[in-house]
């Protein structure tokens, strides 16, 4: 009960950066996809490729696959705010102490935090993004699977951005020394992947060890954490 | 062998390149109403939170309630009630939202009737949210979240800072209705000296990161003196009295605070340097611990047992 408690208390204070996270991308997705219905390109490309269409092509025509895009502007900096929002405003405002000096374990204040920022990316940024990708499955020119994965590395990114912040945001380092390193390193790490155009399995896996990474030096970091 | 509730041996804390604490020694009883005095920046809310665990100390260590304070264990928290500096709580909520929160983790020990007792003395609705609460509002709601799970151990950093007279006045007597009720061990920080001479019975003195004094009440009131010699002309050089903190002197007056000095060690001096007459002066607790903390160097000057 006590951590249901913390879920659901950090489930509220990010509700307005979860609900604009969600509806930015439900309106503007229904819009791109009010473009692709009505686009008269799409028909004919359809016809161009009539016989002879490759996957790669419908990579590259798909126009669903910008709406990936809007999950990238969205995730990213939803990760960035939920990071600074749990981990850096409880310093401005001064609440951590009051959070921490309860009668439960310090790592479960922590993955509260976790926990209910999961559930926020899969309500905000997955559903809506699986909705998109059901509808857009009636166009002329589907999407393919590999655009879908696309959106949901975006997402992945966007979990990666929440733990660098909040590393960041809880080591006691100086700002102008090592502060800012987890997220640099993220930065190169994901840069290197997209400079490599690695395929979507192994740049999946690269993703998905970095966010264990972080969620382990997250958990380290915090238990060691002063709060001033 | 004395039951100690918080114990520090040796506790020391830099912040950066700064002292903030330096080599602690607290030993606070159990059942005490322990004041702890300071000016701002002495290292009293730095001391608190290296007793709770939210900071790491460089040097030495201490215990809350027999535990590390590094490594409070979830039970141990639970005896320790905290009322935060500035009283900060999450500004969303209302206070019956904040009254949930708060009884989630003390599901046994929580005591409805006191906390709506005093939610009523403080004439508090619940469905006031708590960023529309005045500080002084706040501070009332911290305690009474605080008090509510009926803690062991009570600690309280600088509780009435920033609250008016009439408000001081109403949290300071809600307070001391709940340790009349129940005997609570309460480590009070303030830099307020009249809160605490209203509530504490034993007291310890923070200056520049150095616990300079740790005794009862009444025998730092007893203990620091100010005392004025007269003189025709021949003022003395050289003061040399035990327990002298500090002198101020005019042409034909030598005004000496002194801290456990004995009357005979007094007239023995006024005799010896041939003063005309000598007087003590009144002192409030205000003025002694002016005295008190202007001249102290950076040595333990005292310590009393308590009676």
């Amino acid at each position: 009960m006590p951590f249901a408690m913390l879920v659901k208390k950090e489930l509220r204070e990010a509700l307005p950066w979860a609900t604009l996270a969600f509806f930015v991308i439900i309106i503007l997705g229904l819009l791109q996809h009010l473009v692709m219905i009505d686009s008269d390109w799409y028909w004919e490309l359809r016809y161009r490729y009539e016989n002879n269409i490759r996957d790669s092509d419908l990579f590259k025509y798909n126009q669903f696959a910008t709406t990936t895009l809007i999950i990238a502007i969205t995730a990213i900096p939803l990760g960035l705010i939920l990071g600074f929002c749990q981990f850096w405003l409880p310093y401005i405002n001064g609440t951590w102490a009051f959070t921490l000096h309860r009668s439960v374990q310090r790592e479960a204040i922590l993955w509260s935090k976790i926990i209910s920022s999961l559930i926020i990316f899969a309500i905000s940024c997955l559903c809506p993004w699986l909705f998109l990708y059901y509808l857009s499955l009636n166009i002329p020119l589907p999407p393919l699977f590999l655009i879908f994965l696309s959106g949901v590395e975006f997402i992945l990114l966007g979990i990666i951005a929440y733990f660098s912040i909040a590393i960041c945001v809880t080591n006691n380092f100086k700002w102008y020394t090592t502060k800012f390193f987890v997220l640099l390193f993220s930065i190169i790490i994901i840069l290197t992947c997209y400079s490599y155009n690695l395929q979507h399995d192994t740049f999946l896996v690269i993703i998905i060890s970095l966010i264990l990474f972080l969620t382990f030096k997250l958990m380290y970091q915090f238990k060691i954490c002063e709060f001033k | 062998m004395p039951d100690y509730v918080i114990e520090t041996n040796d506790l020391t804390y830099f912040h950066g390149n700064q002292l903030a604490v330096d080599h602690l020694n607290l030993n606070i009883e159990r059942g005490r109403i322990y004041g702890f005095l300071g000016r701002n920046g002495a290292g009293k809310s730095t001391t608190i939170k290296l007793l709770l665990g939210l900071l790491r100390p460089t040097a030495g260590s201490s215990r809350v309630l027999g535990c590390d304070s590094q490594s409070l264990t979830p039970e141990i928290r639970g005896r320790i009630g905290y009322v935060t500096e500035g009283h900060m709580l999450y500004r969303w909520m209302r206070i019956s939202q904040l009254e949930t929160f708060q009884k989630a983790f003390f599901p046994k020990q929580w005591d409805q009737k006191l906390f709506d007792d005093m939610l009523d003395y403080f004439e508090l609705s619940k469905k006031k949210k708590i960023r529309q609460l005045s500080n002084g509002q706040r501070a009332q709601v911290s305690l009474a979240l605080t008090v509510a799970p009926n803690p062991e151990l009570l600690i309280m950093d600088d509780p009435t800072l920033g609250l008016d007279v009439a408000i001081r006045r109403q949290f300071l007597e809600g307070m001391i209705q709940l340790i009349q009720a129940q005997g609570r061990t309460i480590l009070f920080s303030s830099h307020i000296l009249s809160d605490i001479e209203r509530v504490a019975d034993t007291i310890g003195v923070m200056d520049k990161s150095v616990l300079r004094a740790d005794c009862s009440l009444v025998e730092f009131r007893e203990s620091i003196k100010k005392c004025r010699f007269h003189y025709k002309d021949n003022l003395p050089q050289h003061v040399d009295i035990e327990g002298l903190l500090h002198i101020r002197r005019n042409e034909t007056e030598l005004e000496c605070t002194l801290v456990k000095t004995s009357e005979e060690k007094i007239v023995e001096f006024a005799n010896q340097t041939n003063a005309l007459e000598y007087k003590f002066l009144d002192l409030n607790m205000e003025d002694q611990f002016i005295e008190f903390t202007q001249s102290a160097t950076k040595e333990r000057l005292f310590h009393w047992e308590v009676n």
